[in-house]
């Protein structure tokens, strides 16, 4: 039984994690140091081909969560699993390894890009630090790169910019793309964004989903592109999970108070019975 | 406060182990005070050896030190060979001398700095930018000793400002009123030049800083419910701009004993600069590790300056219970 | 700067509190290239209105609301237009005149209230400061005012509140005593720059249920900037549609939403992510967008500016520049569609 259950894990779910914990010292020049539990006892399943949505106000852990995920940040305790290797117990060759799987977007695409750099450069730069390729191979990656996330090849030599804020994100998206990972961790990757460029971010993410099985844990405040992308949902709030569903459920049938309550903030647009659209 | 006695404590310990290293140091240098007189054939070795055990020169390094540790403690802080007197005394009165011309200058440079520097960040007029950029640019530009120099020249081919000395040899015979205008006169140029020397760095510093802060979003908002620009300049910006001068201030402090030797020396001014230049020619080594003890204290005393007023000044440093 | 069938603009009703016609504004470039970010924007607002500016980065929204109060940064100059408040021109008033107006009788409050506060400064001194430099009370009497005003934006302990820095606030606090600031000396007219954009859902909800509470009480008009298509509608009386520089549509908010005429607006809400959950497979739906991208301020297409990406263009629409007419009730539009 018990072995039946781990292959079930193995095989179904991608990245796994249980049991985080992690807690910062804030320290000011001669303040008392104050102690945030910011996560306490977080477990998130990811499989891949499908979305994972982290929904809750901010300090709600959202973030910590986002970097222990991507293996930026080392929680305090707690196990993550990906295609089960436990990789806070995994020497540091499998760890660049599952680096390159795991993949992140964040908020503000210019603060993420080098200003002094091509769209190509930048785009081929984590072929250049893994360093396999020659340059004119890693440039033909990264234009191929950029090709996917709509970016055209007369923009490569453009620096960051002269793009607009969703060229940028494509940038940022393509540049995380090339090492061909698994799963990919948006925070607030799109709160920068307008609300026509949003859209296209989310069709060009879920086509990349369709064609590459690939999985995101998508991080945000917006509920009504949560509501779109995800296909489970998981509430923070101080640190802890509260609610846990498939998105049906959390926007249908809300179980937790604080759930609700996020809900019922998030102004809704009304529309005419014959909008347009 | 707890705080400040261990910061205290600190500045004694670091003060002990300064002056281990400098007497150190002027070991490794080689040759003592009484070598020279060895060249001269009228003195004998006996002599020079005489001198040298009187004042001790002859005990191993640890004992010398205990003895000057000991000298330290009754005020006098070792003894100066070729002035025949206390290099406490000595220092002293330098030291006050030179205090005085840096004092008066960073002073007067501050004042000068931070209104100059604010209304230059503030200005949207081009000249007023330019014509800073280049003023500024050209004043880091020339070097202190060229300043000096200059000044020393204007003062001797014009005649209206004496050429050194901070006061008259007749200085006591004056009324009130003569003693203050005979130490305006012999002030004037060291001052002006010491000043001139300290006040680019400082006012770039101002502008900078104030540069930033005018950028940030506060001040739109603090616009928009129709502060007046003075105030605004004055009352929002400078305080939050202040916590880099701050520690820019405390370091000045620190640096008040040495910032004019070049000057003093050029200009004669009877401070720690030229005794110090001719103590370490002549090897008078408790002059020069009393000189440099004396550096340190400042030192000590612009940084636990500038950590009380950031204390005061930032809220967000405070402590929050 | 030719049109008098301003958008939104209804002439000749007396109660008009703020008054914006044809009003032009240029910022300059780094290469001192210049850039015309808006042009002919021209609005009424009535004593105790709410207008929502609606449109999305680069549309003119913020520059509209800086331009109103003189906010503009240094780079930007009004080239055009009048703004009338109390019967005054705004943009003809010395800047000591104008800092009489701004804070007194009209103020503006931007996005990020975590960066609109001196951080050096206690917030209650922050908020007597603003009555101080108005009424010229004795220190006292502003206090007093101040720690009434923080009462009336929801601090129940406003000692605590006054004397707190604002290191020591929430986003939610903050952008309150921002609001107390803004308020203290009963203006008639607040100016909001996507005052909740920046804050949490839950904490944004509290904070428009704030001002809304305020509206009611201090009788106060609002122009509300922002890119919340739901938001404004829960919120605002009429909306004023920017896009590229220019008011493409204005009307009830009702309408606007419900009833969009430009095909700019409706494109836009078609974007909003309706209730619809993810479709599996590969016939899933996918979000309506907008085609290509908004055109570059220093180089504006010279007829309609969102010919380009126009679903509905006509062939004239490439060469000939739109100009705003009335449509529905009390609205206008800027859309050759509607033209006889």
């Amino acid at each position: 039984m018990t072995t039946e259950a781990e292959l079930d894990d193995v095989s179904e779910s991608l990245l796994s994690a249980r049991g985080l914990r992690k807690r910062y010292t804030r320290r000011g020049g001669w303040s008392k140091p104050l102690a945030v539990q910011a996560l306490d006892g977080v477990a998130v399943e990811v499989v891949s081909g499908s979305t994972v949505a982290v929904v809750g106000e901010s300090g709600s852990g959202k973030s910590t969560l986002a970097r222990c995920l991507a293996l930026l940040e080392r929680p305090d305790s707690g196990s993550i699993r990906f295609r089960g290797d436990d990789l806070l117990a995994a020497n540091r060759r499998s760890v660049t390894a599952a680096r390159r799987r795991i993949q992140m977007i964040f908020q503000d695409p210019a603060s993420a890009l080098d200003p002094r750099w091509t769209a190509a450069e930048i785009v081929g730069e984590p072929l250049r630090i893994r360093g396999r390729e020659r340059a004119r191979e890693r440039r033909r990656q990264a234009l191929g790169a950029m090709e996917q996330v709509g970016l055209l090849a007369r923009w490569a030599d453009r620096r960051p910019r002269e793009l607009s804020g969703g060229q940028r994100q494509r940038l940022a998206i393509a540049r995380a793309l090339i090492l061909e990972p698994e799963i990919l961790i948006l925070d607030e990757a799109l709160s920068a964004l307008d609300l026509s460029v949003q859209a296209r971010i989310v069709n060009l993410l879920l086509d990349l989903q369709a064609s590459r099985d690939l999985a995101y844990v998508f991080i945000s405040h917006e509920l009504s592109m949560v509501r779109y992308l995800a296909d489970e949902v998981v509430v923070l709030q101080t640190g802890k999970v509260v609610e846990r569903d498939t998105v049906a459920g959390v926007f249908n049938e809300p179980r937790h108070p604080h759930t609700r309550e996020l809900l019922a903030a998030t102004p809704v647009l009304e529309r005419a019975a014959a909008g347009g659209g | 406060m707890r705080w400040i006695a261990r910061r205290l404590l600190h500045g004694l310990l670091l003060l002990l182990g300064v002056s281990v290293l400098t007497f150190a140091f002027t070991e490794i240098a080689p040759g003592d005070y009484f070598d020279e007189m060895r060249l001269d054939p009228r003195i004998s070795a006996e002599t020079v050896e005489a001198l040298r055990s009187r004042y001790g020169l002859d005990r191993p390094l640890h004992e010398r030190y205990l003895r000057w540790l000991g000298s330290v403690l009754r005020g006098e802080f070792g003894h100066s060979f070729a002035y025949h007197t206390s290099v406490g005394s000595l220092l002293w009165v330098r030291a006050r001398n030179t205090l005085l011309l840096t004092g008066l200058a960073t002073g007067l440079a501050w004042l000068i700095a931070v209104p100059l520097g604010a209304w230059a960040a503030a200005s949207k007029r081009r000249w007023v930018r330019a014509l800073f950029g280049g003023g500024t640019s050209l004043l880091l530009a020339i070097p202190d000793i060229l300043l000096a120099l200059l000044f020393l020249l204007l003062a001797v081919r014009t005649g209206w400002f004496p050429v050194g000395g901070m006061a008259s040899l007749d200085y006591p015979s004056f009324d009130a009123w003569g003693k203050v205008k005979d130490l305006v006169h012999h002030f004037a140029l060291p001052v002006t030049a010491m000043t001139l020397a300290t006040l680019p760095v400082l006012v770039r510093h101002v502008h900078a800083s104030m540069s930033e802060v005018l950028r940030s979003p506060f001040l739109l908002s603090a616009r928009g419910f129709g502060i007046p620009p003075r105030r605004l300049l004055f009352r929002y910006a400078l305080p939050v701009a202040a916590n880099p001068l701050i520690s820019l201030f405390g370091h000045s402090v620190g640096s008040l004993l040495s910032a004019s030797l070049l000057i003093e020396v050029v200009l004669s001014w009877p401070g720690i600069g030229p005794l110090l230049l001719e103590s370490i020619l002549a090897r008078d080594v408790h002059v020069v590790i009393g000189a440099v003890l004396m550096s340190t204290v400042l030192l000590i005393v612009g940084n636990l300056l500038a950590d009380v007023l950031l204390y005061a000044a930032d809220p967000r440093i405070r402590v929050e219970s | 700067m030719s049109s008098h069938a301003a958008c939104g603009a209804r002439e000749g009703e007396p109660e008009a509190l703020l008054q914006v016609r044809d009003l032009a504004v240029h910022y300059v470039g780094a290469g001192g290239e210049e850039a015309a970010v808006l042009e002919e924007a021209s609005f009424d607002l009535a004593v105790g209105e709410t207008l929502g500016v609606l449109g999305e980065s680069g549309g003119g929204k913020s520059t509209l609301a800086l331009a109103v109060l003189g906010l503009l940064p240094p780079n930007g100059r009004v080239t055009a237009g009048r703004v009338s408040f109390h019967g005054r021109d705004l943009l003809r008033l010395s800047r000591r005149d104008l800092d009489q107006v701004r804070g007194d009788e009209a103020s503006m409050i931007f996005q990020e209230p975590g960066v609109s506060l001196n951080p050096c400064m206690r917030a209650g001194d922050q908020v007597a400061d603003v009555a101080r430099v108005h009424r010229r009370w004795p220190a006292k009497r502003c206090r007093e005012e101040a720690r009434a005003m923080l009462e009336l934006v929801g601090f129940d302990d406003s000692d605590g509140v006054f004397g707190a820095y604002p290191h020591q606030l929430s986003g939610g606090q903050k952008q309150r005593v921002v609001i107390a600031q803004a308020l203290v000396c009963r203006p008639a007219l607040l100016i909001a720059d996507e005052p909740t954009a920046s804050l949490d859902a839950t904490t944004q909800a509290e904070i428009v249920a704030l001002l809304r509470d305020l509206r009611q009480r201090l009788g106060l008009a609002m122009l509300f900037v922002s890119h919340d298509v739901a938001l404004l509608h829960s919120l605002v009386d009429r909306m004023i549609v920017m896009y590229a520089g220019q008011i493409v549509e204005s009307g009830s908010r009702d309408q606007v939403v419900l009833k969009p005429s430009h095909p700019y607006t409706r494109e836009l809400l078609r974007c909003v992510p309706g209730g619809a959950e993810k479709g599996v497979g590969p016939g899933r739906p996918r979000l309506p967008t907008i085609l290509g991208s908004p055109p570059d301020p220093a180089r504006w297409p010279p007829g309609c500016r969102f010919e380009p990406r126009c679903p509905d263009r006509l062939e004239s629409c490439g060469a000939r520049r739109p100009e705003p007419r009335p449509a529905g009730d009390a609205g206008t539009v800027r859309c050759l569609l509607y033209d006889d």
